[in-house]
């Protein structure tokens, strides 16, 4: 066998039995955090529940909400934990802790609206997290705008009763119409004119039984796209023409009118059966899920924690190996031996990369075991497991050129982990930061494992070409700029 | 060559030739720029001026199969604390080229006296223990040329006296080595040996040689049955210019040549009635040998004109 591949084999065993005989790092650099991250994946809800108190000090107030508005306008989001008409009161439960939220309902709502102004519902809370303030005031306006929408369903709801008080003169007027276009075909002008003074009677009746039947009227055929603005006034204009010496057009008229009259029947009609909640939520979205990714955060989460626990494992052992070696005085013994820079590198490369192989397979079986299928192929998933594992052992090399202590090493594979949680779009995408600052994300591995494997595991696609392309590239960057440093301690006129 | 880590620190103009088959030691105290010189002859560092030729070439330019022809033992414990004895052996060999082979590294378990250890790790076994298998990693490829940064040091003396009948059985066997240590009594055990002091080369020369040096000449010990009189100590003046008396009826004398020197006592003790009990060469310990240097070393230093 050649001698260089004998001095990689030499290297590729030593790693293995050196990380094997080191039962407590694999634990501590592996085991340790997947065990976190689980407990935090099974605890961790995405939205939170705030313990809400509702303050009505009025209870006389025309526009108070009950619990079970409030319940559905807030859909989960927040437990009712009661009502309490002493603001005062409801403070101190806040300050000391007993509720997170007040909902302060206004005194008399319907005043200040009547006087052009909204009314308003205060919210207080005593949160300093941005994430959760931000969640509050979003539960907040969402709640007003449910219970505005109650409002107006209210209204609607009344105004489709007050229709009802139309229903009969309008039945009326329809049939009179049809008499009179009975009377005026048969020539019989004397009948039809008793029948038009009668028109003008039941109409009169119709136009005036409520003082907002009018409105109702426009408002109603306006929201139903009637062809005319105003029927009320098609028919009188109708009317009018019906009275006319021409008798032919006087038919005609009639039939006109009777035709309107039909139709504001119907429209009335139409109105009524709507639901004031249809009238008041006439639109709704649907979301099509292309990938038809999981929606909870224990899921998301898994693929992407074994890419950052495998660059972290890689990181740490690839630095803690050259810086350790560096420590014991073997630099020296290698300068002296035939050793070449290339051999030991490959040795560290395919024995560390074993080992994480290894360990990616332990932990991608623990991920099948919680039931997260990989949709994609098996072969891209391990293609991207292996350029991780080769980019991240990169990163651990060069990264020991700049420690001179194992506790540094271990200090930059820290700074690196911490890196990958909010640069690599493990816990926050990638598209929340600004391009300048995303600089910092494609220094790290794991930004382009996180997306490879997400593409592999949920997309069930290939792995998309620029996070494909980083995979690639990284590890041949890297390897190169690993070379470079390690060859500082195997050759003397570098070191 | 010269390599200088500060003004009294490194080594400065050493000129040394090493013959092949021999072994050559480097003696002096801490401090002195033995590791440095065999880490330049190695080509661990690079000089800072001169030239080191080691089997035909600069260390700075070896090729892989000249460092295969050199074993090197540094002077720290460096063994892989994870790796079994055994292991450590193994890769040492692997770093050559070499596969292990069990029948070769039973042979110098057996030749390092490491069979009850050779399976422990490296926290389990005494420093001797670690010191012996570093050696064997040293041998591991069978190397001509072997430098050994003292190899000695931190162990007790009957395991170095088992360590310098080693290097002998080495040096028989046609290897040259080239020893460092700060034990002066083992320069008895080289062929040639350099003396170094604050990174200069005292003198290079045989371990006899180097007695002669320090002392002028040869001692020899004399022992009468009973003590000297004013008359007798006179009559030997006379005889031998430097005599010093160490007790009433024991002397040492510098002679040029010892052999010749005890027979004139023996003669000169039958001619005035004196019994002898002893009449021999003696050989002063060499760390007398290697302060006497020193302080030559010294006096010189405080002789020679200030170059400022």
């Amino acid at each position: 066998m050649r001698a260089d591949l004998i001095r990689t084999l030499g290297f590729i065993r030593k790693e293995f039995v050196s990380v094997i005989r080191q039962p407590r790092l694999l634990l501590t650099l592996v085991v340790a955090p997947f065990l976190i991250l689980l407990i935090f994946g099974l605890g961790y809800r995405a939205d939170p529940t705030l313990r809400t108190l509702l303050v009505v000090e009025n209870e006389e107030s025309q526009l108070a909400i009950d619990r079970q508005q409030l319940d559905e306008a807030f859909s989960g989001a927040i437990t009712l934990e009661g009502t309490s008409s002493d603001e005062d009161a409801a403070r101190l439960m806040l300050d000391n802790g007993e509720v997170d939220l007040l909902i302060v309902a206004p005194d008399d709502p319907l005043e200040v609206i009547q006087s052009g102004e909204q009314a308003v519902f205060e919210v207080v809370h005593r949160e300093i997290d941005p994430v959760l303030k931000s969640n509050i005031r979003l539960v907040a306006r969402l709640s007003v705008d449910a219970i505005n929408r109650r409002v107006v369903a209210d209204v609607i709801a009344a105004a489709q009763e007050e229709t009802e008080t139309v229903e009969d003169p309008l039945r009326d007027v329809r049939e009179t119409s049809a008499l009179l276009v009975a009377a005026l075909e048969s020539g019989d002008r004397s009948e039809a004119d008793r029948h038009l003074s009668a028109l003008r009677e039941q109409l009169e009746v119709a136009e005036t039984g409520d003082p907002r039947t009018d409105d109702l009227f426009a408002s109603v055929a306006d929201n139903l796209g009637t062809t005319k603005s105003d029927p009320l006034l098609s028919v009188e204009e109708n009317l009018d023409a019906a009275e006319s010496e021409d008798v032919e057009a006087a038919t005609e008229a009639a039939r006109e009118l009777e035709s309107s009259i039909g139709e504001l029947e119907e429209t009335l009609s139409a109105a009524r059966q709507l639901a004031p909640e249809l009238l008041v939520n006439p639109f709704r979205a649907e979301i099509e899920e292309i990938d038809d990714a999981p929606t909870q955060p224990g899921i998301f989460y898994s693929p992407a924690t074994i890419v950052v626990l495998l660059q972290h494992l890689a990181v740490t052992v690839a630095a803690l190996s050259v810086v350790r070696e560096r420590q014991l005085g073997l630099t020296e013994v290698f300068r002296a031996s035939p050793l070449g820079t290339g051999e030991a590198l490959a040795g560290k490369y395919v024995g560390f990369g074993f080992i994480g192989v290894v360990v990616a397979a332990a932990l991608t079986a623990a991920l099948v075991g919680f039931g997260i299928a990989i949709r994609g192929s098996l072969l891209s998933y391990a293609l991207v497991i292996v350029l991780l594992l080769l980019g991240s052992l990169g990163l651990g090399f060069v990264l020991s050129g700049f420690s001179k202590t194992d506790t540094q090493a271990v200090q930059f594979a820290m700074i690196t982990l911490l890196l990958s949680i909010f640069f690599t779009g493990f816990i926050l995408p990638l598209q929340q930061l600004l391009p300048a600052v995303r600089v910092v994300s494609y220094l790290v591995p794991a930004t382009y494992g996180i997306q490879g494997i997400h593409d592999v595991v949920f997309r069930g696609a290939g792995i998309e070409p620029v996070a494909l392309a980083g995979l690639v590239l990284y590890p041949i960057v890297m390897a190169i700029a690993a070379w470079l440093v390690i060859r500082r301690d195997f050759d003397a006129k570098l070191g | 060559m010269t390599k200088a880590y500060g003004p009294d620190a490194g080594v400065f103009d050493l000129d040394i030739e090493i013959e092949p088959g021999t072994i050559f030691g480097f003696i002096g105290p801490s401090g002195s720029g033995k590791t440095t010189t065999v880490r330049l002859m190695t080509g661990v560092i690079a000089p800072d001026s001169g030239e080191v030729a080691v089997l035909g070439q600069s260390p700075m330019l070896f090729s892989k199969d000249t460092r295969a022809r050199i074993g090197y033992l540094a002077q720290e414990l460096i063994l892989y604390p994870d790796l079994t004895l055994r292991q450590n052996l193994n890769f040492a060999s692997s770093l050559y080229g070499i596969l292990p082979r069990r029948k070769r590294t039973d042979r110098l378990v057996e030749f390092m006296e490491l069979n009850g250890a050779i399976d422990r790790l490296p926290q389990d076994v005494s420093g001797g223990e670690k010191k012996r298998a570093m050696l064997a990693g040293t041998l591991i490829h069978d190397p001509e040329l072997l430098f050994l940064d003292e190899p000695t040091a931190g162990i007790d003396p009957v395991l170095r006296r088992k360590f310098w009948d080693r290097f002998n059985e080495l040096a028989s066997d046609g290897k040259t080595l080239v020893v460092t240590t700060q034990y002066v009594g083992e320069a008895a055990y080289c062929d040639y040996v350099a003396v170094l002091a604050r990174g200069r080369v005292l003198t290079i020369d045989t371990p006899d040689g180097l007695r002669k040096q320090a002392f002028g000449g040869e001692t020899i010990e004399v022992v009468f049955a009973r003590p000297l009189s004013i008359d007798d100590i006179a009559s030997l003046r006379a005889i031998f210019d430097q005599v010093d008396w160490m007790d009433s009826d024991r002397l040492r004398i510098l002679v040029d040549e010892s052999e010749s020197a005890t027979a004139s006592v023996s003669a000169w003790a039958e001619e005035r009635g004196l019994e002898l009990t002893r009449n021999e060469n003696y050989l002063p310990p060499f760390d007398d040998v290697f302060v006497e240097l020193v302080s030559e070393l010294d006096q010189d230093s405080e002789e020679a004109p200030d170059p400022r």
